[in-house]
């Protein structure tokens, strides 16, 4: 199974929280608290992601947001991720693995963000397979 | 714009994200992966470029945000934040002492919060 879904409540504490730990200004539209634009990368802590249940560590490669609309506080997010790409290279570190993964969260069936994940693995994962 | 990243600050961002990854937290899992001392987070990085920009800009709010990681950052370092304005877009470079560039990205922004 390469996708999980979870359904998120964001309140105002979970947004202020977030936005205290990346030292960001409280935002508002139409007197709503808005969440920072990154918030959607905590998300990932709701999730049981069993593709990631692999040694790591894992090296954070690349990251992207794109929004419909902000995340407005008391939201009911629709959100599932998925492994979208798995692809091997070869680094200055020897042997990468990139995980491509894709967060989308939607609102009453709504786009709101598309967020993309690239996630590197170093070291070459048959052979520490095979090697245990 | 220059920021000291610190080992509190690192562990805040730690409870709140809950990716509490040793070498994120630990100074030993740290320099058994090469380091001196603690990494931050990647997510860190680009959340705090986000928000020293939007200080200084509070009536925007970002709609598309881009950041590729090219090395790691150590707590205890100063990190310098530069911004750049092209075509609507701004460029945000984090780099530290001797132009060592740790993250690059773009984001695009909208009018309209207070």
């Amino acid at each position: 199974m390469n996708s999980v879904q979870h359904r998120l409540h964001i309140t105002a504490e979970w947004i202020t929280d977030y936005a205290q730990s990346i030292e960001a200004p409280l935002q508002r539209i139409h007197g709503d608290i808005i969440a920072p634009a990154t918030m959607p990368i905590i998300f990932w802590q709701s999730f049981d992601i069993p593709w990631l249940n692999v040694e790591g560590p894992f090296i954070h490669g690349s990251q992207h947001f794109s929004y419909k609309a902000p995340i407005i506080a008391e939201m009911i997010l629709d959100c599932e991720l998925s492994l979208s790409k798995v692809e091997k290279k070869v680094g200055s570190q020897g042997d990468l693995t990139l995980y491509t993964h894709t967060l989308v969260c939607k609102c009453n069936g709504d786009l709101i963000v598309t967020a993309d994940t690239v996630l590197i693995r170093v070291g070459d994962q048959n052979e520490e397979t095979h090697n245990r | 714009m220059k920021k000291h990243i610190t080992a509190e600050a690192i562990q805040q961002y730690a409870a709140t994200s809950n990716d509490k990854a040793a070498i994120h937290l630990n100074v030993e899992a740290a320099a058994k992966a090469g380091y001196k001392r603690t990494v931050a987070h990647g997510m860190y990085i680009m959340g705090l470029a986000q928000s020293l920009y939007l200080t200084d800009h509070p009536t925007q709010w970002i709609t598309t945000y881009s950041m590729k990681f090219h090395n790691p950052l150590l707590v205890d370092t100063v990190a310098i934040f530069e911004y750049e304005v092209c075509d609507g877009n701004i460029h945000v470079i984090v780099a530290i002492e001797f132009s060592e560039v740790i993250a690059s990205g773009t984001f695009s922004v909208k009018e309209g919060s207070k």
